[in-house]
Parts: C-alpha cells; structure tokens; sequence
C-alpha cells in the first residue's frame, strides 16, 4: 500500500514540474511587457543615456527575452535563484530571512480560521434555526465585508496601541516576541479567510447530513456529538479539506496585505516592493516559491482527501 | 402469537411542509405488529409506505413532519405497547434495514469497528467483547470469513455482503420490531432469496416482530404474515396474507395481484393498471382510486376511510367490494 | 599680485565657511529643547518608509542614503549641522590653491578605521578615484583630476579647475573614505557589510528591513556619538509608521507624510520649513502644446501658488520664488517674480497655439493621497485657465518612464538638493534635459561652469541668476512650491538638527 501511495505523490510531483515552468514563462513574460526600466532604477536619475546601457548590460537585461530565460532555467537547476538586480544579495538569502515571517502568518492565519471557522459551521449545520446560527450568519457577512487592511488597523489600534499588550507591528527578535508580534496578523488574516470556510463547512456537513448513511447511523440509535464525530466529520471533512487548499493562494496573497498593515518583513511585502522596482530575479524567484508554495498545499490537500476516503484508488 | 403487539402504529399523519403550507401525504394510517409476526406493506411507488417506516422510527426528511398519530412500542417482553416520541424508538426497540446498501453504510467505518460500535452503545461491555459480539453477529447474517471482514470497508463487500451487514447493524442494536424498506429490491433473485431465509431465521429465532415493505407482491407472498395494501398515502385493505393476496377484495389490490405476470400464466398477457395515482396535493376524503377504477359507484364520491389496521380481520376500504357484488 | 592675494584670503575664508543664503525662513526648529547637556548611552530607534540604497555610494539617489553612509563612513569634510557651512571631518584643516587647481586636506593625527587598521591619505586618494569612476555620481566629481598623496596624512586633490563647488560637495554623504582596495575584498563583499572611520558601525543589517548602528570605539571624537546604539527600522506604510510610534515602539519618524501631520502632536514635529526642494509641474517642451512659450506660461499662471499649496499641502510649504532648491549655497533665486492670475494665463493661452478643448494630459503618481490630491488640485486650477486637463494616476515606474522617454505632456515631481550647495541639482537638471522638458541645457551648463569655480559669494550669485533668469523665462519646468518636511520625534530624542537637504549627523544626537 505505502508502495502505491509514494507513486501517488511521485506522480503529482512530476506534473507539477510543467505547471512551474509555464508559470515563469508568463512572468518572464510580463516583466517585459511592463512598461518601467529596471536598469533606469538602479542608476538613478541622473545617469546618462550610456550610463543605463552600461547598467543594462550588465543587468544581462539587452538579451532576447528567450536567452535570458534560458540561462535564468540553467541557473535555477543548478539551485542558484540569483541575485537581486537592486542590492546585490543572493536571493537565496533574502528568501531565507524573510521566509520563516510569511510562514508564521499563514500557519497562525490557518490555526484561527480554523477555530474561528469549524465551531461555526457546526452551528449553521447542526442547529440551523437557533439563535446561535443566525449570529453566525449575520457575523460572517460583515466580517466578509470588512477589508483585511482596515481590520489589521481597527486591532492594531485597540488591541495593540491602547492596552499594550501587543505590538503594533513588525517581527521582533526571540520567539517569545515573534509569538506575541504574530498574534493580530494571524487573527486578521484568519477572519478573512474564515467566513468562506465556515461557509463552505456548513455547506459540506449538511450535504453528509442528508446522506443516506447518516440516516442508517440515526436509525441505529447515535445522535449528537457521538454521531458528528464517529459518521459526519470525516465524510465532511475533504470538500472542506479542498477548499481550505483553495483558499491557500488567496490567504497567501492576503498576506502581502497584512505584511504591510503590520509592517511585517515577510515575502508578500519583498515582492510588492520587488514588482514596484522592476527587480526581475525577485519576482521571478518569488513568483516560482508562491507557485511551488500553493502546488504544495493543493497536492497535500489531495493527499489528504486521498487519504480521508477509504474508497481511494491509488494511482 | 402473545397477547400484547410489540408495535402498534396509531392514526399516523405525515405532512409535507413547504412555504408555510402543510401537505398530507400519510393519511391517517394504522396497524400492529406482534411478536414473531411479519406484516407485509404492498404498495406502487410514491403511496407512502417508506415514509410510513421512517414516520415510525422518527427519521423524516427535513420539510417532512409527523402532523398526527401516535407510536407505541412494547418496552419489554409481555408488557403493553406505550407512546413513543418521535424519534426515540431509533436503535431502542426499532431498527430498520434500508433499500439501497451502498449508500446507506458510511464509506469511511469499518464494518467490524461500526458494528461493534453499536453493541458497546447498547450495553456496556469491552471492547474484546463487543468485538467477539460484531463478529458473532456477522457469522449469524452470513458473512463468510468474518473475523477478516472485521475490517472491512463497506465499498470492499459485495452488494449481498453489505446487506447482511445492514441486518446485522440493525440486529446490534437488539431491536424489539425490525423495519425493513424494500431490502432486497437491489439484489439478484438467488441473493434475495437468501437474504429473505436470513430475516425469516432473525425473526423466528428472536421473536421480532417485523415489517416489510416492497412493491414485490411475489416478495411478500413469501415473507408476510399480514398484508397491508397502501394506496395514496392510505390503507386501503388489510388482513392475513392469504387472505388478501388471493381473495383481495378491493380492485386495487386485484389489479396489483393481476398486473404481476407469472410464470405459469398465459404468455404475453400484461395488465397494467390503467393511469397514475392521484398527486397528494389532489388528495380527497372520497375514494382515490376511483378515477381508475372499473366498478366506482356512485358511493365511492362520498367520504372513504382508509382501514384501521389495528382491527386483525380482513377489511378493505372499498365501498363496493368485490365480495358484496 | 596684491588682488590675487587678497582674492587668494577672501577665496580660503569663503571656502572655510560657505555661507549659504536662503530664500527666507529660519532653519528647523527643533521640538525638542536642546537644553541639558548631551547624555551618553542609550539608544533610539528611527522610522524610515524606505530603505538605503546600499553602502556602495555610487548607488545613492534617496536622502536617506545620503544622512545614513557618512554616520559608518566618514567624508574628509561635514556639513555643519544647520546645513550652511563645512566643517571638518577626517581632515582636520584644507586649503584650496586657485592658481594651482588644488585642494589639500590635512588629515587628523592617529586615525585608524573602525577595525584598528590605521587611516591614511593612500585610503582617501583611493576613495577619490572611487568617487570619480561612479556611474550615477561620477559627473559631480568631473573637475577632480588626478590625487597626490605627499605623505600619510596629507591628501592633494587636483583639478581642472579651482572648483569651489567641489570642496562644498565633497561634504556630501556619497564622498565617503573606504579603506585601500577595500581591505583586500571585493568591492561587493565589502559594502556589504562596510568598514569605516565615522562615529558609528554596522553592528547588523537586514537590507530592507533593519539597520542597527553602534558606537565605534575608535571614533576620533572621543566624546562622539552620544548613543550606543541607533536602529532604524524600515516601514512602509504610513499608518504602521504612526502606530509604532505612538506607541514608542520607534522615537521618531524621518519624513512624516505631510497627510498625517495632523496626528502627529505639535510640540513632537520638527518642520524643515522649507526643505531644499522644489514641488513643481514638469513640461514636455519636445512637443505640442507643451513646446510653445506662451503655452508654458499659461500653465505658470494658472497656478494660483497660494491656494495650491493651501489644498495641497495643507499650508506645510513655501510659494516657489525660484526655480532652484531654497536655502543651501547658492540660493539666491533671480530677484524675479512668478506671477499667478487666471486671466493672464486665459490671455497667454489664447496667444498660444493651443486650441481650446484639446486634451492635455497630467501624469502624477497614484501610490500616495498626497500626489493624486496635487494633481487633482493642479488639474482643477489648469482647467479653470481653459487648459483641458485629463489627469492620470500612473503606477511610479510607469510615470518615471514616460516622464525618461518624453511620452507625456505634463506631469508633477519633486527634486531637491542632497548637499549644502545648490550646485548638485544642476547635474540633475542637465541630466534629465531639463526636468525632462527636452529644452536645450547650454545655458544652465554654462551657468554652472561659472558656479564651479565661483570664488566668492558674488560670483556665485551671478552665476545662479544667470540660471534662474533663463529658467523663469523659459520654463522648462514650473516650479509652485518649496516644501516642508516633518519630522516626528518624541520627547525622549535629543540634538535632532535638520538641515535643509533634509540630513542630519547621528552622532549629535542622545536620549533623553
């Protein structure tokens, strides 16, 4: 069985390899087709005309689009992500020092939404008509409607700057700190992505409750929480599991909002700042970590669901 | 046959429920069970018979509800049936064995675990033990091999198999009456022969009363005690099996008996019964089967009662019975 | 022979002391008292919305860069704090030759570099040629020749001519002494992580995220910096900005955006008022309609420079009288008058060839309230003229490349000076064809040849009129405003003093 299984995997990976390629094409693409000059950037100002060609030159930038992709291929299977045209540092460093931020937010915003979102999708299946439901309800709309950056301010300002107990922004340096600083990111990325899943969770458990053999476990005498755990969860779970995996790539690009709101040094906030210069090989190197990034989570959702269903054949 | 009936279903309305209106679709249905009894319900599809099953264990859909009538369910051996509420019967006195097998088992429960699930809920025994009984259990309905099925999933049985493992779920939870809708409408013949020698045994070995549900006369004829003929949500003739099934005195029933070819019948002869049944929303007090029926009389306009199963004797609803012409 | 001497004395105290002459109001008041003595130890934390440049010099276009490289690296001469005058750095006197074409710095006894490794002249000539060699800077060093070095701390800067623009210059922060060869690394590793001889060193550094700066022991003012430590934290967006520091998570902000001054409180902002900056509509002279005089003039008088500034800037600036940066040397304006009423510039339109209803566009920058809020002001007063205005909001880059390849018709911007002369923005002007007008720059290269190597005060005045008459009667830009810059800065900073090029020394200042 483990056998069948690694080859599932292996085979998912093998096909993600074109999806990559495609998808740095379309950036390499695109950044020709902006209109700005990265080698303007660099030089400032006041170079001259030649000064720039020179900038350009050595930018490897007066190449065809076509040469300059190949070599960017050669370079990147050989492990080397390059460097920034800006600075100068290897991407692999950049990416390795803001890396560990972005994954903090995501997993703290994935852990909120997912306790924000569960309880409240049981309420909404479970007990449709009850007070509690239509708070839920009624909660999920407005928090669907409020912008992410305007809710990082609102608990910023209340919950970090009059009380104190918080920090307003940024990384900070221990764990002790970084836990404390990842706390409203999390919780504002975490409400924008809840509402959808809580959502989605409602939809999908009351889809198995009008299943068949939830009524073969009701004749049987099981009801309540006992019946919600033993017959309802992990048959609800993989929509919801596919789901969340969708959600992935639009939590990860929230995230380059919250970065900013919270003055965070994470990758969303390296590539806003990397787009707006014309810093090609950052955007292209991050642009190929997001894409891998978002594959990944959709093959472990896949995997997952795989997993959750007993009626998966492995192939 | 003992003196109490283990079930007895009383007056039994069901609505439907849809933008504030209410539907009847069970009108007014009554009969009993005893113990080691089977009553059969006959029936075409859509006259209300499942939903008469699922009114009495307390699993109507959602927007379907139980307006009127009342369950009662005999709590021990030789005591009298008393009320029930909707719903509190399921797994404590009444168990039910559904139609379709594949759907009706959750994917992702092993049968053995989900078995032994039950018994652990219905007394409060071990693990190892309820374990011994899931796997006693799966020998008594049939399955071979059973401590290797113990782990199977219901998508790796076949479809007698999951059946068998239907009736043992049902038979875990040591019921009083088992209900059975249309078991073995989904099974080959061979298959549904055994699986009807395998519910005979558990009600003759237990003392359950049953019912049995189909739109298969010929099924009926083998299982049934007692014959109960629904017709657009009513009763509309009841009494022992031989009774009914070869001196049916409603033309319904007539027409259903007449309608099944048999093997030892004249060739090529098909007699369906002309039309459809009425939708519930054209339900009537007067007869309805009238607009299908060759000997309506001017009485069967007026009010027409379904029959009150509880009386034993054989009645029919009709006004004009074949037997009075 | 007795005018070259004294001219020769009147040259050496000019240079000693490069007075400059601004355009009006007094220089920066600081919030925050100076009084009490300057308590040693402690450590601040600044907030910038974007970061350095790198340490390579040649890199340096914001300010930032040019306040933050002199603090770990520097230059042989500083500009005094107030911005209008040199003073010494690395070199402890200098003399500048006319007759020669030859500035010689006297180096300090006893430097040594932040490392212990000693400090001589062979260090600042290699500087020297680095500065001179750079792509984006270079032709401010045009004048420099070759260098001498005599003996360990005596360094020769020869010139093609008696430039006293370029001593003035070399106390800019791109002028920065690096060790020979760069200590044996490659110029890359070494601006990586930069070895110097100023009052503070690269204690860490995350490019784009944090710089942390801290005393250097081996500093050659014992007594310098005050703090022992000074990070700076880089922000970008203005609301994070401000809660970190109302929550004193930062001491001060560099460069508040001027839409939150309002919550910033008075007694916390120091206001450079003005900043050496000229705000100001840029022309496409290349081409119709903004090729026509009349038309340009048009656009000049439109602008009703009072109310702009009102609406724009919320009253933090000045109305522009020049079209060159206010208040560093050389700031003399031309003694003439922009004029601003719309029914002269209705007139001049109907001069021009210009035809009524024909759409002219406005390019400004769409990423801050504040540039879309300028061009919607300056597009209501244009329009009021009769000029058809269709206003569009261009990402940065977008602009800055429409504006370098001369596809548009006009557009807002702001330059100013990094240095105490008003010389380094002629190389700006001359660079960009005139603020990307496409005007012919001979006379504002002639003006500045005669400002390089102006010798006295008057001479240097002659030269910037020269340029400032040519600029207000062509108009290959408009300038409307001088504006502000704020600084918030908490009560726990002391010894913040800004110039007007909007630098300040670090090692000036301590925590209360």
């Amino acid at each position: 069985m483990p056998a069948a299984r690694l080859r599932f995997v292996a085979g998912r990976l093998v096909q993600v390899l074109p999806v990559l390629v495609a998808l740095l094409l379309i950036v390499v693409l695109l950044q020709q087709l902006m209109p700005g000059d990265p080698a303007r950037v660099i030089a400032g100002p006041r170079a001259s005309a030649e000064q720039v060609t020179q900038v350009r030159h050595d930018l490897g930038l007066d190449q065809s689009i076509l040469a300059q992709f190949w070599k960017y291929v050669v370079n990147l299977s050989g492990g080397d992500l390059g460097r920034s045209n800006r600075t100068g540092i290897p991407i692999a460093t950049i990416v390795g020092e803001r890396a560990a931020v972005t994954v903090w937010l995501l997993f703290g915003g994935l852990i909120v939404s997912t306790l924000l979102a569960v309880p409240a999708a049981l309420v909404m299946a479970l007990r449709p008509r009850s007070p509690a439901a239509r708070v839920c309800a009624r909660s999920l709309t407005v928090i669907l409607n409020c912008p992410p950056f305007w809710v990082g301010l609102m608990l910023a300002s209340v919950l970090a700057l009059r009380t104190g107990w918080l920090p307003v922004g940024g990384f900070g340096e221990n764990t002790g700190d970084r836990l404390r600083s990842m706390v409203l990111p999390s919780l504002t990325i975490g409400l924008a992505a809840m509402p959808l899943l809580a959502r989605s969770g409602a939809a999908s458990l009351r889809q198995v409750l009008a299943a068949d053999h939830v009524t073969t476990a009701r004749s049987l005498g099981l009801s309540g929480w006992p019946l919600v755990r033993r017959h309802l969860l992990r048959n609800a779970l993989p929509p919801a599991v596919t789901l969340l995996a969708v959600q992935a790539a639009a939590l990860l690009f929230g995230a380059v909002i919250v970065e900013q709101t919270f003055g965070l040094p994470g990758l969303g906030a390296e590539m806003v700042n990397a787009a707006s210069q014309r810093d090609f090989p950052v955007v292209q190197a991050l642009t190929l970590i997001f894409g891998a990034a978002i594959i990944g989570i959709n093959l472990l959702a896949d995997l997952a669901v795989a997993l959750l269903d007993p009626r998966t054949t492995w192939r | 046959m003992s003196a109490h009936p283990l079930l007895e279903v009383d007056g039994l309305r069901v609505a439907v429920r849809r933008d504030g209106t209410a539907l009847t679709v069970l009108d007014g249905v009554s009969f009993a069970v005893g113990a080691g009894q089977c009553l059969g319900i006959v029936g075409e599809s859509g006259c209300g018979k499942s939903l008469t099953l699922r009114a009495a264990m307390g699993l109507l859909p959602p927007g379907i509800e139980r307006t009127g009538g009342e369950i009662r369910l005999s709590p021990r051996a030789g005591a009298a049936p008393c009320a029930v509420p909707p719903g509190q019967a399921a797994g404590r006195g009444l168990a039910m064995v559904f139609q379709d097998s594949h759907a009706s088992l959750d994917p992702t429960a092993r049968v053995g675990a989900f078995i032994a699930d039950i018994v652990r809920r219905r007394t409060a025994t071990s693990r190892a033990a309820a374990r011994r009984r899931a796997v006693e259990l799966l020998a008594s309905v049939g399955v071979p091999d059973p401590a290797l099925r113990f782990g199977s999933y219901p998508h790796e049985l076949s479809g007698g198999m999951r059946q068998r493992v239907a009736i043992a779920l049902a038979l875990a939870t040591d019921p009083r009456v088992l209900l059975c809708d249309e078991p073995t409408t989904a099974l080959d013949v061979t298959l549904q022969a055994e699986i009807l020698r395998l519910l005979d045994a558990a009600r003759a070995d237990r003392g359950l009363g049953m019912v049995f549900v189909s739109h298969d006369i010929a099924v009926i004829r083998q299982i049934a005690d007692v014959v109960a003929v629904m017709y657009a949500g009513q009763i509309i003739e009841m009494g022992p099996a031989p009774d009914v099934l070869d001196r049916p005195r409603h033309p319904y029933t007539r027409a259903l008996i007449d309608a099944v070819p048999t093997l030892d019948g004249p060739i090529g002869r098909f007699r369906p019964i002309a039309g459809s049944p009425p939708a519930p929303a054209d339900y009537t007090p007067a007869c309805r089967f009238m607009t299908r029926c060759a000997h309506h009389v001017a009485a069967c306009s007026g009010p027409v009662p379904g029959v009150d199963g509880l009386d034993s004797r054989h009645r029919s609803s009709c006004v004009n019975t074949l037997e009075a012409r | 022979m007795m005018r070259w001497k004294a001219a020769g004395r009147v040259l050496l105290v000019m240079a000693l002391l490069a007075t400059g002459c601004g355009s009006g109001a007094p220089p920066g008041k600081a919030a925050s008292p100076d009084g009490g003595t300057p308590k040693r130890g402690g450590s601040l934390t600044i907030l910038r919305a974007s970061d350095i440049d790198g340490w390579d010099p040649d890199k340096a276009i914001q300010l930032a860069t040019f306040q933050t490289l002199p603090q770990v690296m520097e230059g042989l001469v500083r500009y005094a704090p107030d911005g209008t005058s040199i003073e010494p750095g690395l070199a402890q006197s200098w003399k500048l030759d006319a007759k020669a074409k030859t500035i010689t710095f006297t180096l300090r006894s006893g430097l040594t570099f932040s490392d212990g490794r000693p400090l001589t002249s062979q260090d600042a000539a290699f500087s020297v040629e680095l500065w001179r060699k750079g792509l984006s800077l270079g032709t401010l060093y045009a004048a420099i020749t070759g260098t001498a070095t005599p003996d360990p701390r005596t360094l020769v800067i020869k010139m093609s001519k008696a430039s006293t623009f370029t001593l003035t210059w070399l106390s800019n922060g791109s002028s920065v002494i690096v060790p020979k060869d760069f200590g044996g690394m490659s110029r890359k590793d070494f601006f990586t992580k930069p070895i110097g001889a100023g009052p503070f060193v690269v204690a860490s550094y995350r490019p784009g995220q944090q710089l942390v700066l801290e005393r250097n022991p081996r500093y050659h003012d014992p007594a310098r910096p005050y703090l022992n430590r000074l990070t700076y934290d880089v922000v970008a967006d203005p609301n994070q900005q401000l809660l970190r520091y109302q929550s004193r998570q930062a001491d001060a902000i560099e460069a508040v955006p001027l839409d939150l001054a309002a919550q910033i409180p008075r007694g916390e902002q120091v206001i450079v008022h003005p900043s050496a900056t000229i705000h100001g509509i840029f022309v496409n002279a290349a081409r119709q309609p903004g090729n026509d005089l009349h038309f340009r003039r048009a656009v000049s008088l439109a602008i009703d420079r009072a109310r702009y500034i009102q609406a724009v800037f919320g009253g933090l600036a000045a109305p522009a009288t020049g079209g060159l940066p206010p208040r560093v040397q050389g700031s003399v304006g031309c003694g003439c008058v922009y004029e601003t009423g719309v029914e002269k510039a209705k007139q001049e339109l109907a001069q021009s060839s210009y035809r009524p209803g024909t759409k002219v566009e406005l390019v400004v920058d769409a990423t801050t309230p504040f540039s879309t809020r300028a061009g919607e002001t300056a597009a209501a007063l244009l329009r009021a003229a009769g000029i058809e205005v269709d206003l569009q909001k261009l990402e940065v880059q977008v602009l800055v490349d429409r504006q370098a390849k001369g596809a548009y018709d006009l557009s807002l911007g702001e330059v100013g000076s990094v240095s105490p002369t008003v010389g380094d923005i002629f190389g700006l002007i001359v660079a960009t064809g005139g603020l990307y007008s496409g005007l012919p720059m001979k006379t504002i290269s002639d003006a500045f040849t005669r400002l390089e190597i102006a010798r006295t005060d008057q001479e240097r005045a002659e030269a910037v009129r020269v340029a400032e008459t040519w600029i207000h009667d062509n108009l290959p830009y408009i300038p409307t405003a001088f504006p502000d810059r704020l600084f918030a800065v908490s009560p726990k900073v002391k010894g913040l003093k800004v110039t007007p090029f909007l630098s300040y020394p670090a090692d000036l200042l301590w925590a209360a």
